[in-house]
Formats: structure tokens, sequence, C-alpha cells
């Protein structure tokens, strides 16, 4: 399994879990999936490797409780750790 | 207590308990806010009121975090702006295709304005995600549409369904994450789950998302009214159906029609809640039925008329009838203005204390008793009483269908504080739901299963002796009767197991106290041992021994010392918006204004007041007497009726038509043409609610204003107007030399004369109403804030309060037999007002309950051969109707429930029996003896 297809996973997980109360986790989880997706498919570009940094942080900070708060993470580790296969697959 | 923190390098100062967010809104500063309502508790849900505060890690939301003294609070930074904005976004990219859509330009209320403010402040313009698929719209309510796709799943509508107002339930989140909606139990649709319309989930979404079907609240075939433009206004009055008693406000188009009604969270009798008919039920104002013009019956017709030449005519004429042969029937619909002067003619000019109102048909064995034993007819405390008590006696009434905000602050003391619920019925009604205990008695058999609970209550030493010892007498004589209910013999009465009546009878008499002692609402806590409350309508009072029944209660109240306390007292709670205020304004056969007995001494005072030679100091008939009297050469010959309409509420309707047409000369006032209009010789037309000034006075004792927020429609004048007019014409007739006692320009100047000649209201005026809202009488002076409860030292009998012992007497005049076997029960139902003159045209609550739902046990069903849904005769010795059959356990076997409304000609008093309680004279509108049959579908 590759970085990208775990943090989607990862991502996927949370989307799945989220209980629907606040609005950036209900809302933020599932654009996280379907950023992700674009990505792997070949279809990402930068603006969306930017979008998802963005999302990580918004998500993360305004979430009411620790699923929507952690859900950033995965995604942050890997844009810090692996941007190369990220940026590999949006070029 | 207050705290003060700094809000953006500004200091506030908020109340103890405030949060951050009620800092930033006293500061003035501006915060989005989507899911926090001003009147209900934080959800913090939405996430757009973050902030940033000194010390704490993060962007905690406002909304939820209390504000503590020297707090440094930052509402504005980049990075909590940012983080806002990125959550805004999402939010909108939930609405359908955001880049055309509305939350980017409209404004108005319901209609995104929130989040377009939100979206503007934060400098969004443009959307950032492309828009979700959702949920199609629930569209089964006759009201109002659920629309999933505008819906921000803020969480507003489900607080409001739920512990935020209203205590029902009917919707919360289905789903989780993005798959979440709004919806029902089992996923049903609205119409098909418990839902009863209140619209307080409408009232409350920011978005629009549900919505009004503007069209099912206006007259069929009107045109719908201008939300914009000129003339646009707001105005704040009473709710002109039930005795609740809500504050409602109406909003009214530039045509001078009413576009909507709003709830009134100041109100303190409502709080903020509204039900169905008075949030849905005002397009009547407006339909092409209403009375416009004087009407004459010229050869069996009527013609329209001038006032000039209705007026004259109607002053000719009852210049033959003063004194006893004339009776009048006042309004418990009109205000108090209106019933002061109607009284005020008929004693004054007409020299006839035969005068009466609705009263007489609901709570006049309540007030019989009430007055016998503590000297005062009224309610004796407050609904916030309900909500500090420990247990409430739901009795003999069904309040989620007659008083629904009533009903909510009950559930609010059961779920939110704990309080216990005892409902006793025959029926199984909605409160059952959430009883403690639900004792299901025989219809008739009330007096023997309060006696019961007496004995108890002794047997078990429950009693408050001090307050028994202090503040009652007739103890002796009462105790030789009740202490003969042992709970098994009540039993065998009532059909109430015994162990039930024990247990009723120690929640009642030692509650527990309430969980949660101290609520938004009352602020402080019960200082006190706590209390009980029983709350009964028209089931105790509705029969031959409605008077023995009302006396059980209020015994029981005195053996537990469950009075003169927050969180006790004792509750009729009275039907019509304005039946307490009739009362009050002296529209009774034997009290003038404020219950002032009639005798020579207060005909005395009222003749120093008003001059004349006075009227008679002999009580006059009350309205099922002077119905009885019509028939006799010496009896009533002339009725003057206003806002009533007794040929649908008197009981054996048959008859009392019979009676009606021996009148020589009757005159209907109202806005609608009905029953008894029909039969008038001349008909005036009255304006309603709306277009009128004046006062109501609720179930709590609390008198509120009603304010003219349209144009009377047609030529329609405001009773107080119609009947001074008249007056004044009679005294030019007869040459009398009081004409300037009807000499008024404003129903304010009539109110202050009330408040002047009566000593429970002196102290209330307009300007007082207006400043304060509503005050609960007794309010002697200027300075007195109001009375929430009575008793608290003495009663106005004296410094002591009567036992009244009475034995359990037949249970009704007319049991079931062989050939009619069935016991009927008669009541209403939630979507209809009384005999349905006005929601009969209400096409959202027509559409709603539409006919005569006739309710039955399925085992009755099965004898007679009947099926859920089938046409059915209903049969009494005295009439018959058809309606469709509705099979439900909420009925006794044995027992059949007919809402006594008019629908497509049916009308259950055609069936009831014209017998009487003897003390009170109101009719057994609860109990008499039908056989049920099938017939086809034509009926």
């Amino acid at each position: 399994m590759t970085i990208p297809e775990v943090v989607r996973k990862l991502a996927d997980y949370n989307a799945s879990e989220s209980c629907g109360k606040c609005t950036p986790c209900r809302e933020g989880t599932p654009r996280m999936v379907q950023i992700l997706d674009r990505i792997s498919s070949g279809n990402g570009s930068n603006t969306d490797l930017e979008e998802l940094r963005n999302l990580a942080e918004i998500v993360g900070a305004a979430s009411l409780c620790g699923l929507g708060q952690m859900s950033g993470s995965p995604i942050n580790s890997a844009l810090h750790f692996f941007a190369d296969e990220l940026e590999k697959l949006v070029n | 207590m207050s705290i003060t923190l700094t809000i953006d390098d500004q200091p506030v100062t908020v109340p103890d308990g405030g949060s951050v967010l009620d800092a930033i809104n006293a500061s003035d500063t501006y915060i989005s806010q989507l899911c926090k309502d001003p009147d209900m508790k934080a959800i913090g849900a939405c996430r757009t009121c973050l902030v940033q505060i000194d010390g704490i890690r993060g962007f905690p939301a406002s909304c939820s975090t209390p504000a503590t003294e020297g707090m440094t609070v930052q509402t504005d930074s980049y990075d909590v702006r940012r983080i806002r904005s990125g959550v805004i976004e999402l939010t909108l990219g939930m609405l359908p295709a955001a880049s055309e859509n509305p939350p980017f330009v409209k404004e108005g209320r319901g209609d995104f304005a929130q989040l377009s403010t939100a979206a503007q402040h934060h400098n969004i313009q443009l959307p950032r995600w492309e828009t979700r698929q959702r949920e199609a719209t629930d569209g089964s309510s006759t009201v109002f549409n659920i629309a999933m796709e505008s819906c921000i799943l803020c969480g507003r509508c489900a607080q409001a369904c739920q512990e935020g107002h209203q205590f029902i339930g009917a919707i919360d989140f289905l789903g989780a994450g993005r798959n979440s909606r709004i919806g029902t139990f089992m996923d049903k649709p609205l119409s098909e789950s418990i839902c009863t319309t209140c619209g307080q989930c409408l009232s409350v979404c920011p978005t629009g998302a549900i919505h009004l079907k503007e069209q099912s609240i206006q007259p069929v075939g009107t045109p719908l009214p201008q939300r914009e433009g000129p003339g646009v206004r707001e105005v704040s009055t009473t709710c002109p159906y039930c005795g609740v008693g809500c504050g409602i406000k109406l909003q009214v188009g530039g045509n001078d029609q009413i576009v909507e009604v709003l709830d009134d969270p100041e109100n303190l009798s409502s709080v903020g809640m509204l039900c169905v008919k008075g949030r849905f039920g005002s397009s009547f104002v407006h339909h092409p039925d209403r009375l416009t013009t004087p009407l004459i019956k010229e050869d069996g017709e009527f013609r329209p008329a001038t006032w000039d030449e209705a007026l004259d005519l109607i002053a000719d004429r009852l210049t033959h009838y003063r004194g006893n042969s004339f009776g009048t029937l006042c309004s418990a619909k009109a205000t108090n203005e209106d019933g002061y002067i109607q009284q005020k003619f008929s004693r004054l000019l007409m020299q006839s204390n035969n005068i009466d109102h609705c009263t007489r048909l609901c709570h006049s064995p309540s007030v019989e008793a009430m007055l016998t034993s503590l000297g005062s007819g009224a309610t004796s405390n407050s609904y916030t009483d309900y909500e500090d008590a420990g247990c409430l006696l739901v009795i003999g009434c069904d309040p989620t269908s007659n008083h629904p905000v009533a009903a909510s602050r009950m559930r609010r003391a059961i779920v939110e504080r704990g309080a216990k619920l005892i409902v006793i019925n025959p029926r199984r009604i909605d409160m059952c739901d959430y009883a403690d205990l639900w004792l299901r008695t025989n219809p008739g058999t009330d007096v023997a299963l309060l006696n019961g609970l007496a004995q108890v209550i002794l047997q078990e030493g429950l009693q408050d002796q001090a307050f028994v010892t202090n503040r009652t007498e007739g103890f002796e004589e009462w105790v030789k009767v009740a202490e003969t209910y042992t709970p098994e013999r009540v039993e065998e009465i009532t059909g109430v197991p015994a162990e039930d009546t024990r247990q009723a009878a120690r929640l009642y008499a030692k509650p527990p106290a309430p969980v949660r002692p101290s609520s938004p609402l009352t602020k402080g806590g019960l200082q006190c041992r706590p209390g009980s409350c029983p709350i009964w309508g028209m089931g105790i009072t509705q029969h031959t021994n409605g008077t023995a029944n009302a006396h059980g209660l209020l015994n029981l109240a005195l053996l537990a010392g469950q009075l003169g306390r927050p969180g006790s007292g004792i509750s009729p709670l009275r039907g019509q918006n304005n039946v307490q205020g009739c009362g009050d304004a002296g529209c009774l056969p034997n009290a003038m204004p404020g219950y002032q007995v009639i005798g020579q001494e207060t005909v005395a005072k009222f003749r120093d007041a008003w001059g004349g030679n006075g009227f008679p100091d002999q009580h006059g008939l009350v309205i099922t007497d002077m119905v009885e009297s019509m028939k006799e050469p010496t009896g009533i010959k002339a009725m003057y009726i206003t806002g009533e309409n007794p040929l649908l509420s008197e009981p054996d309707l048959n008859h009392a038509q019979e009676m009606f047409e021996n009148l020589e000369f009757l005159v209907v006032q109202d806005i609608f043409m009905h029953e008894t209009a029909q039969i008038a010789d001349v008909v005036l037309p009255a304006t309603s609610f709306a277009e009128k000034d004046g006062t109501f006075t609720n179930s709590e004792r609390r008198v509120q204003r009603v304010r003219r927020a349209i144009e009377p429609r047609g030529q329609s004048r405001p009773d107080w107007e119609i009947i001074s007019d008249l007056a004044k014409r009679m005294c030019q007739k007869l040459e009398l030399d009081f004409e300037d006692q009807f000499d008024y320009s404003h129903p304010s100047q009539i109110f202050d004369e009330m408040a002047r000649l009566t000593p429970i209201m002196s102290g209330i005026n307009y300007d007082r109403l207006d400043r304060e809202g509503g005050i609960q009488w007794p309010c002697p002076t200027t300075g007195h804030t109001g009375t929430p409860y009575l008793y608290a030292d003495s009663f106005p009998r004296g410094p002591r309060a009567l036992f009244v012992p009475f034995d359990q007497g037949p249970v009704a005049a007319e049991t079931p037999n062989r050939r009619f076997p069935l016991t009927l029960n008669t009541g209403r139902v939630l979507y209809h007002w009384h005999g349905g003159t006005i929601t009969r045209r209400v096409s959202g609550l027509m559409e709603r309950s539409p006919e005569l739902r006739i309710a039955i046990n399925p085992e009755d069903g099965e004898t007679y051969g009947i099926e859920d849904g089938q046409m059915i005769l209903v049969s009494s010795r005295r009439g018959q109707l058809t309606g469709r059959a509705l099979l439900t356990d909420r009925e006794q076997p044995g027992g059949i429930f007919i809402p006594f409304v008019k629908l497509s000609e049916s009308a259950a008093n055609f069936l009831t029996n014209a017998v009487y309680d003897p003390t009170s004279k109101i009719p057994e509108y609860k109990v008499c003896a039908v056989r049920v049959e099938a017939v086809g579908e034509e009926g």
C-alpha cells in the first residue's frame, strides 16, 4: 500500500465515522476523501494539495470532538514526511 | 452577580452564568452564530462562533464557553477569521447550486439571511466547494415543508421540538456523518409522526429549509399577501384561541393582510411557544365569509342594511323588553372591554341581570366550588408553578389537544425537572406517554376516586396537619364521608386498582422535590417543600356531579396543604381566550365586575358610579335556565348574543333549537354567519381580535393587551362600540339621562372605568400593560407587580377555607342500556377550535382534520361489525350523526369519543343530554348513552 493510499484509507475512515453533529468534520472529512481520490486518480493538481493542507487545518482546528480534530493529522504527516510521493501524483 | 471580560480590547459585563457569546453579543461586536438560537441553549455544532481566548488552546466555540472574570477574547484575529471562513465555506457547500444561489444575495427572515451575513462578513465572494446532492423535501405537513437541500444541519429545529421549547420530540437527526438529515421516528412522513404541527421548528430555522406553505394559511381563493413594501409592520398582541394566552406577533403585509404569525419570546405565559392554531390559524380574519354589513331579516330572508337602520330597529324593539324578559349572552372570545360594556348595557339600560357567557358550559362547577370553599373562582397559580411542582395531577383534561402550550410547560416540568405525572382519565390521552401513573376511571366516578385519594392520605397520615388545623374548617364533617372510601371500595366503583389509588395519593400529598430546581425560567429555585398541582378541565366539570368533582379536588388540596406556595395551587384550565376575563368583567348573572356579588350594597356602589335608577338586586338567570324559560310566558323573550353560537354549543341541539324559536326578538353580533345567527332578526358584523384594541385575561389571571393590527373588514365594528352606539340611541328614545355612560372613544377608557370599580384590578392600566407586558390580578395598586399565586396567607372568604363533603352519586343521568349500549364522551381535537366556526375556515387546519373521526375501542368495533375508516351512524335518544370510525385502544371498551366540532353537518351536541349539575347548571356533555351502526359511504 502506498502512502497516498494509506492517507486516503484513513480519511475515508474518518468520514464514515463522523457523527455529523458539527459542520467542519461532517462536511470537511468527505471533502478530504474527494480530493485524495482526485489526486490518486491522476487528476489532481498542486492546488489540490494546497486545498488539502488548508482543509486539514480548518477541520482540525474547528471540530467539536477528537475525531474531527485529529482527522487532519495523517494528511499533515504525509505532506510533511512524504511530500514527494504526493507531488509525484499531481505532476 | 456579574462578570467583566474583554472582547477585542473592550470591557464587557454579563450576568453570572453568561457565555462568551453572550458577552460578544452584548458588546455589539458581530460574530456569526448559525446554530445558537437566542432563546435556547447552545448546541455548539455550527462552529461559526469560534474565538481565541488568552490561556485557552485552539479556537473554542464562544457559545459553549462560559464567560469568566478577566477573560481576554479575540474575535477578529487573522487566524480565527481564517478558520471561521473555512467553516462557513464548508457550510455553503451544503447548499444547492451555490454559485448562483441566494446565500450571496438574499436577505430577509428565513432566507439564508444569517448565512449570507456571515459570508459577507468574512468576505466570501465565491463558492469554494461544488454543491453536494441532498435529500428531497418532506411536504406531508399541511402548512410547512422540510426541504433538506437547504438545510445546514444546525439542529435548531430538533432542539426546538425537544428540550429547547416543546418537549415533543417528533423530529431529530437521522443517519450519521454526511448522510445526516432531519427526520421522524422510523423515517415516516411528518404527517404520520407525533408532530403536532406547532411550527416551532419553522420559527427557529435559520435558512428557510423549513418554510411555510404560504397559500395554506390564507383563505382559499385569496391572493398571497405582500411581504414587502410600504405598510409592512409587526403588531404584538394576544392569541385568540385558547385560555393559555400566548403572545403573538402578527406580521402584517402591505395590503393590510396578515402574512404570518410569529411567537413572542418576551411573553410570560407562552415564553416563545405557540401551537398549530395560534401559529397557522389566523387567516379566518380575512375569510370571504366574514360578515361585513348589518343584516335585517325580512320575510324570512336577510337583507343588507345600514348601521343606522339596524341599530334604530334594535333600539325600537328592545325598548319593549326592558326587565326580566331580556337576556344577553356575552362572548368569551371578545375583550374584557366588550364584556364590560355588554353587562353594563344589560344592567343599566335593559334592567336585567340575565347575563351569562360560555363559562356556564365549561367551568361553572369549578367556579362555584372555589367560590364556596375559597371565596374566589380563579386559577390560584401560574404556569411557572407547573415547572416548580414535584407532582402534576392532570385530571379530566387533554392539554395536548386543548391547551398545547400549557402542555409543553407540563412536559418541561416532567422531562427536564423530574416532576411526577398522574393522569386520571377514562381515555388514554397523549399525556399518558409521560405519566408515572395513569388511573383509568369509569366515566362519572371521579367523586369516589377523589374521596379515595383523601382516604389514603388520612389513613397513612400524609396530610398537612398544620394547614388543616390553622387554615381550614369543616374538616370533621368531611372526614366522616371521605374516610368511608377505602381504595378497595373505590376500585369497585371506579375500576381503578386499589394500589394505584394508594400510590397516586402518596405522590400527590408528598411529592419528590424537582431534580433541577432552577431552570432559566424560574430563577433561584424553590425555598419551600415540593408542591403538587391538580390541573383539570371539562372532564371534571361537565357532569351532573360536576360541582362535587371540583370540591373533591379542592378538598384534596386543602388536606395536603397544596395551596399558597410556589409549585402548588389549583388549576382549572380555561377554555376560551378570554373566559377568565369575561367573568372578571361581570358577564355573570350573580356578580358585578370583579366578582362583587349582587346585593343591595353592590348595586348601590354601581348606581353611584353609573347613574340611572339602579338595576335589579336579584340574581339573573344562567344561560341554561334562560333557554328553558323561553317556552314560558314570563320567560326570556328577547336576546342579544355576541360571539357565541348556542345552537351548536348547547346540549341536545334539537331541543335548544325549538326553545330559541320561541324568542320574539333575537340580535346576534358575530364575525361569521352561524346556526344561531341564521334564526336572528338582526345580525351585526363585529370585528375580529386583529381589528380592535382591548385586553384578554388568560387562565393564569394575566391581563394582556390585544392590539389593532389591521383595518376592520367591511363595515364591521368592535363589540363595545356597537353596543355603546345602541345604548346611546336607546337612551335618547327612552329619554334616559345616562347617555354619557356610553360615551367612549377608546377601550382604554372602558378599562380604566372597570379598574376603578373593581378592586382586584385597580392597579392595572394600558400604560402599564404596554410597558410591563401582562399583569396577573389581584393587582390592587399601580405599584403592585401582580400576583403569581393566591392564598399565601388567607382566603377571600376569610382566614379559613372550607371542606365540602360529597358522596358519589349516580355516575350520570343517562347510563348505557340494551338499546344504547355505549357511553359517549365529547371533547376537542387539536386542529379544531370548539364548534369549528373559525377553524373550518382555515385551509391548513381543515386539510389536516377534514372530517369527524369517531373513536371506538377495537373490541366494540368487532362487536358492532365496524371497521377502521368506515362511515358509522351514532344515535342517542335525542338525535344522530354520521362520521368515520377510528378504532383505537385510547378508548375504553364500552366508551366512544366524538369531538364536538361540526364537520360536514355532523355535530356531537345533537346527541348530548340536556341534564344539569344542580348547583352550577352545567350540562352533562361528558356522558350519555348511544348506539353505533355501520352505514354506507354516503352516510
